[in-house]
């Protein structure tokens, strides 16, 4: 156990290398861009308040630091009466919409980082692999014919990634899952399981029913509020931990898999337990917001152009960046065409396709990580 | 360690007869090689012997199965029959990191993200060595400023893998596999796409591995004439079987090159081993 003793003598170098400036530069940038989202998401809207208002209401010490208030929003306590009418909006509609964005977007950002790595391919997300098409059929299951499960909703959307994601795994196997067979049976399943959900739209008869599912299906984050920051908060930090953890092994898998091998790796075990983990950020991030496109693939693409390749900083990188780019779109959702609300899945597609597009055109080797 | 060079001079027949196992670090008995998705042996060999502490080169024309056989000893492709023997015991019965702590392998071509920093990268050939949470020890860093210092790549440290010429990059991940601290090297082709220099320089750092750390070494290599100048012992295949084994004065002959490789040769033993090829024996037909 040479292993265990020598542990404590890590050295400093490597220890802290990964933080660079640019990382430094993107966390900073990626905070600013969040608290401007987050003063126009909290001051504007049918309740208007000035900025200084909502600055106050935010950094309100008798929210902030009440055991009470968060008593309420983390444990679903009732609400406190002596609350105001500025910090309900404020607390109770505005800013757990935010958060639940925040969560959101980092889930899908690491989740689309470590498929990346899994399949050494930078056009590989949860969407892609047919993970997001398998979670969401169960959640379009559960919500029509067994909404009291809702509250274990990421659970069982995970289940249903996994299940998808296996299916994608054995059909792309053949002496090992090439990431090229991945990405292939990925789109088949996915596009069977997409079907089968639209398939069933057809067997809901409430209108406002469809409705829902319709803005479901393009990802939202209209209505969500300390309930859905409930549901997402546990899974995403037990998911995200176990990300940054794994992260020294996906620096290896992208090594290739003959280099892994001659390492060591037992490659399929860490694809596997990668894999879930990914499964996982996926899901939980499904199952309050719905399928919301393309952050799982941009956003650790412009985090790998920013801070490089190495996947500690680019993971600690997604986790703000993805949040920034989906609370920031969500303000445009929410407030672009006020008062019609869109689904903050709209504005990502805007956004997200001609930046994919612009990449295809600058790079060659598009793909390659 | 002279009796033993002794032994391996007089013939390569002499390999046969020689059964004391601790001078054999590789070995294979009955091994038949093929690929999953075809049914066609590409390599079949009742026995193989690696002897231990030299530089073994396998050499052979394209598709003889050279590049293949190299994958079955480093645990890389199943056998379909046989079984393969690295120190005593048969692969499968290693943990994977384990024979990564045994035997390293550098394939002949690599991929990493073009801003891997080469010491980095050499910093991943200590993978083996560490636990899931375990971070660098000081036995890591020394092994990896080892291996950069052996490879020579100590100017190249904190440059981008992606920038390096294709010499340095095989320097580079020679010194991946030289952090993983083995001592058995399985190496394919790590010369064939360098320039002259660089092919020295690679042939160099496995003759200086050989002699000062007796790491046993199994090159393939592409050019006979690198094989029999840097090899102890040369191993010819056609054709997934072994055509001839021994020391390379007394494998590489005129017949040899004209069967094997089908070129017309003359072959110079003095003062030291060159071969002048002439012309092509398999002309269009």
């Amino acid at each position: 156990m040479s292993e265990l003793s020598v542990r404590n003598q890590i050295s400093e170098r490597f220890t802290y290398d990964w933080i660079s400036p640019s990382l430094i530069t993107v966390i900073l940038g990626s905070i600013g861009v969040l608290s401007v989202a987050t003063l126009a998401q909290v001051s504007f809207g049918t309740y208007q308040l000035t900025l200084a208002e909502a600055w106050r209401t935010v950094l309100d010490p008798n929210v902030l630091f009440s055991v009470r208030a968060w008593e309420t929003f983390l444990l679903g306590r009732s609400l406190p009466k002596e609350f105001s009418r500025q910090t309900l909006v404020v607390w109770n509609i505005r800013l757990p919409r935010i958060l639940v964005g925040v969560l959101v977007g980092a889930n899908l950002a690491v989740s689309g980082a470590i498929f990346q790595a899994i399949t050494r391919n930078e056009l590989a997300s949860p969407y892609i692999l047919g993970i997001s098409q398998g979670a969401g059929l169960v959640i379009i299951v559960v919500l029509m014919f067994f909404p009291a499960m809702a509250s274990v909703l990421p659970i069982l959307a995970s289940a249903g990634g996994a299940v998808a994601f296996v299916l994608v795994y054995a059909i792309a196997w053949k002496d090992g899952a090439s990431p090229v067979r991945l990405v292939l049976a990925g789109v088949i399943v996915g596009t069977v399981f997409g079907s089968i959900q639209s398939g069933l739209f057809f067997f809901i008869d409430d209108l406002a029913t469809v409705m829902s599912a319709r803005t479901w299906m393009a990802g939202s984050l209209i209505g969500k509020d300390w309930e859905q920051v409930r549901l997402a908060l546990p899974f995403t930090a037990l998911a995200l931990g176990l990300a940054l953890l794994i992260s020294r092994q996906l620096n290896v898998l992208l090594l290739g898999e003959d280099t892994a091998k001659s390492l060591g790796m037992s490659i399929e075990k860490v694809r596997f337990g990668a894999s879930a983990i990914g499964i996982l950020c996926a899901s939980a991030a499904i199952a309050v917001a719905g399928l919301v496109g393309f952050v799982g693939l941009i956003v650790p693409h412009m985090v790998r152009n920013l801070v490089g390749s190495d996947y500690k900083p680019l993971l600690i990188g997604c986790v703000f960046v993805g949040p920034a780019l989906l609370v920031g779109a969500d303000v445009g959702a929410r407030l672009a065409l006020n008062p019609t609300q869109l689904p903050v899945g709209v504005i990502t597609g805007l956004v997200g396709g001609p930046y994919f597009l612009y990449l295809m055109r600058q790079k060659t080797n598009l793909g390659e990580i | 360690m002279t009796q033993k060079v002794n032994t391996t001079t007089d013939s390569g027949r002499a390999q046969e007869g020689r059964n004391n196992d601790s001078d054999i670090v590789v070995s294979v008995s009955e091994l038949s090689l093929a690929y999953p998705s075809s049914d066609e042996v590409i390599v079949s060999c009742d026995t193989l012997r690696i002897p231990n502490g030299e530089v073994t080169a396998l050499i052979g024309p394209n598709g003889s199965g050279k590049s293949t056989l190299l994958k079955a000893l480093s645990n890389h492709l199943r056998p379909r029959e046989g079984t393969v023997h690295v120190d005593g015991r048969t692969v499968r019965e290693y943990d994977q990191k384990e024979f990564a702590r045994t035997l390293g392998r550098l394939s002949q071509e690599n991929e990493s993200p073009g801003d891997l920093s080469v010491e980095d990268l050499v910093y991943h050939g200590r993978y083996p060595y560490r636990g899931f949470f375990d971070g660098i020890s000081d036995k890591d860093e020394a092994a990896v400023e080892r291996a950069i210092d052996l490879a020579g790549v100590e100017h190249l440290r904190e440059d981008s893998v992606g920038d390096l010429s294709g010499g340095q990059k095989q320097l580079a991940w020679m010194a991946m596999v030289l952090a993983q601290d083995t001592d058995i090297l399985l190496l394919d082709e790590p010369t064939t796409f360098l320039d002259l220099n660089h092919q020295l320089q690679v042939m160099e750092t496995v003759r200086r591995l050989n002699q000062e750390r007796a790491i046993t070494v199994i090159v393939v290599l592409h050019d006979i004439a690198q094989a029999a100048r840097h090899a102890d012992h040369l191993l010819v295949l056609e054709d997934g079987e072994i055509f001839d084994r021994g020391h390379p004065e007394e494998v590489v002959t005129e017949s040899l090159l004209a069967e094997v490789f089908e070129v017309d040769a003359a072959v110079q033993y003095e003062p030291e081993l060159r071969i002048h090829p002439q012309q092509s024996l398999s002309g269009p037909e």
